[in-house]
């Protein structure tokens, strides 16, 4: 026998009011770690997506726009470029000093050019990184895996009425449909994508980019410094963080974030008073006990021990389940919230049985400080 | 030693004070050579551990434990190892008469039995005085006899019983006999010469 299983026993002596004491843990942190586990998974779909579709970092030519008049009658204006991006600029993006943290660098080549008689915008990325460029493509058939190949937008597929496997002439060249892409909403829908090599001789122009995507968004990634240093690698370019995207779903993560903090605190306050009345009103009852300890020689510190060990127990015991329970709910919820159910982080769970224990036992100061100075004479009179 | 008289004499309130719970409103406490009134309270709770084993009328064992757990209830705090605890609690079971009943909880064992528990417990630290508030007024006759014979025999091991009481069998079995009244003494009486000259 010691002071642990001492409270131990008593709790099962008081089952009832163990588990009103634990409810109010039990469900704070049932909502703590079901929040924080559905925020984490919201932060990680959002930090995947932008890894795995994240071009983020557009490199251009630098333009100027040029207004053309006559007098002080306007006749629109021209863009003109500083210098044109080639091939081999792509060195020097892979040269800049936070290399490592590239996940990729694209360059894609733009024409107008006819196809089989139609003029439409061919747009070329080297066949082999089409499917990194755009992996939220859906395509009928395959994706070019070289040259000779080309994938059709939707709506050019049906301008030049054809399907997979069908032929397009252009340049005095013909080029095999490889697939055809479902409707994206997007400038590709009427575009030609083939191989960039295939595009840049189609435009007489070898080794010209028309811009390059880069994607090196990851977690805490420095995206200014990237572009910063970019921009030093090329100056004749134009370098752009396209945050508008980014900084739109991290609020909105921020956002359930702090509401679920919020929510979370309300619950968990509630639960360290229920923690707090209950166990003031067990120390109330058990005024005969503490006398009955005191007289066979407990000291304060073995009264609060004890005291502080019930509610240990009972934390322990309420916290676990409530994790326990918030991950299962975080769990089932995932589809709600547009996320796939994988593998719940551990993470909200430890961190919530540390806080539901924390919360038991500072709830329970008071009446544990209560208990301890318990006059003996108080108590001998309940003898 | 028997310590008797009317309600509210004073008899209980001694009690108290002799074993450090209560504090005298005036005047000085020397209880084995502890000035009681000077201690702190860490320093009363440890003159209780080490040298006053309490019994009441009520018993006041935890329900929720078993007989060898309650005897073992004051050496919670203690650093021993769990066997030594327990054997120390078997030991003192069996030579208040229960053994073999280490693992009953008091609600299954007679009002006599659960005495002799609470006499067990307050032996357990080995203290050289007990203080017995009436620790006989719950039982019938016989069983009080077997309490009454029970310190008898651990005052013929040297402790000290004090106890306060209505009976005056129990009277007859103390040595020596103060009557309160009013808070006061009222007579001390040293009933081994008396039965001497009987």
């Amino acid at each position: 026998m010691n002071i642990r299983k001492l409270a131990w026993k008593n709790l099962f002596r008081r089952k009832s009011r163990a588990v009103f004491t634990g409810l109010g843990i039990f469900l704070g942190i049932g909502t703590f770690v079901a929040l924080s586990s559905l925020t984490m998974q919201m932060e990680g779909a959002v930090r995947d997506k932008l890894d795995r579709f994240g071009a983020n970092i557009l490199v251009v030519p630098r333009t100027e726009q040029l207004s053309l008049g006559f007098g002080d009658i306007a006749l629109g204006g021209a863009q003109v470029a500083h210098a044109k991006l080639t091939m081999s600029d792509e060195t020097a993006i892979r040269s800049i000093r936070f290399r490592e943290r590239l996940r990729s660098v694209i360059p894609f080549f733009l024409t107008a050019t006819d196809a089989s008689g139609k003029d439409v915008v061919w747009m070329g990325l080297r066949a082999g990184e089409i499917s990194d460029a755009r992996p939220w493509w859906k395509v009928s058939g395959t994706v070019p895996r070289g040259k000779g190949e080309i994938l059709l937008g939707s709506e050019v597929a049906a301008l030049l009425d054809k399907r997979e496997g069908e032929a397009v002439t252009s340049g005095g060249r013909t080029f095999r449909v490889a697939g055809v892409l479902h409707p994206t909403g997007e400038k590709e829908d009427s575009m030609v994508i083939a191989d960039i090599g295939d595009v840049q001789s189609l435009a007489r122009s070898p080794g010209a980019v028309t811009f390059f995507e880069v994607a090196a968004l990851c977690k805490d990634c420095p995206v200014e410094d990237i572009v910063g240093q970019i921009g030093d690698a090329l100056p004749g370019a134009r370098v752009k963080a396209i945050r508008q995207v980014v900084e739109s779903r991290k609020a909105a993560v921020d956002q359930f974030r702090r509401l679920g903090l919020a929510v979370s605190a309300i619950v968990l306050s509630i639960g360290g008073l229920m923690v707090f009345v209950t166990v003031m009103g067990s120390v109330q009852e058990r005024t005969r006990e503490i006398g009955v300890l005191r007289a066979v020689g407990f000291r304060r510190r073995a009264i609060v021990s004890l005291l502080f060990w019930e509610t240990g127990w009972v934390s322990l015991l309420s916290a676990t389940s409530g994790a326990a329970v918030g991950m299962a709910a975080a769990w089932i919820a995932s589809p709600l919230f547009g996320m796939a159910r994988t593998e719940v982080a551990p993470a909200p769970a430890i961190l919530g049985i540390v806080i539901g224990m924390a919360l038991g036992l500072l709830g329970s100061i008071p009446p544990a400080r209560r208990a301890a100075a318990l006059s003996p004479t108080e108590a001998i009179r309940a003898l | 030693m028997a310590i008797t008289g009317e309600s509210g004499a004073g008899k209980s309130t001694l009690l108290a004070i002799l074993g450090g719970l209560q504090a005298p409103t005036s005047g000085n406490v020397v209880m084995a050579g502890f000035r009681l009134p000077a201690l702190s309270a860490d320093g009363l709770a440890d003159f209780r551990k080490r040298t006053i084993g309490f019994i009441f009328q009520a018993y006041h064992l935890l329900p929720y434990l078993t007989a060898r757990e309650n005897v073992m209830v004051p050496l919670s705090p203690e650093r021993m190892a769990p066997r030594e605890k327990a054997d120390r609690a078997d030991e003192l079971l069996a030579s208040v008469g229960l053994s073999g009943k280490e693992n009953r909880l008091p609600s299954e064992l007679s009002g006599g039995e659960c005495q002799r528990v609470a006499i067990a417990r307050a032996l357990v630290h080995d203290p050289p005085v007990l203080l017995a508030d009436e620790p006989t007024g719950n039982l019938d006759t016989a069983t009080g006899a077997q309490i009454l014979d029970l310190f008898s025999e651990w005052h013929g091991r040297g402790k000290t019983v004090l106890m306060v009481t209505h009976n005056r069998t129990n009277l007859s079995r103390a040595t020596r006999a103060v009557h309160l009244r009013d808070g006061l003494v009222a007579e001390d009486v040293d009933l081994s010469v008396t039965r001497r000259a009987i």
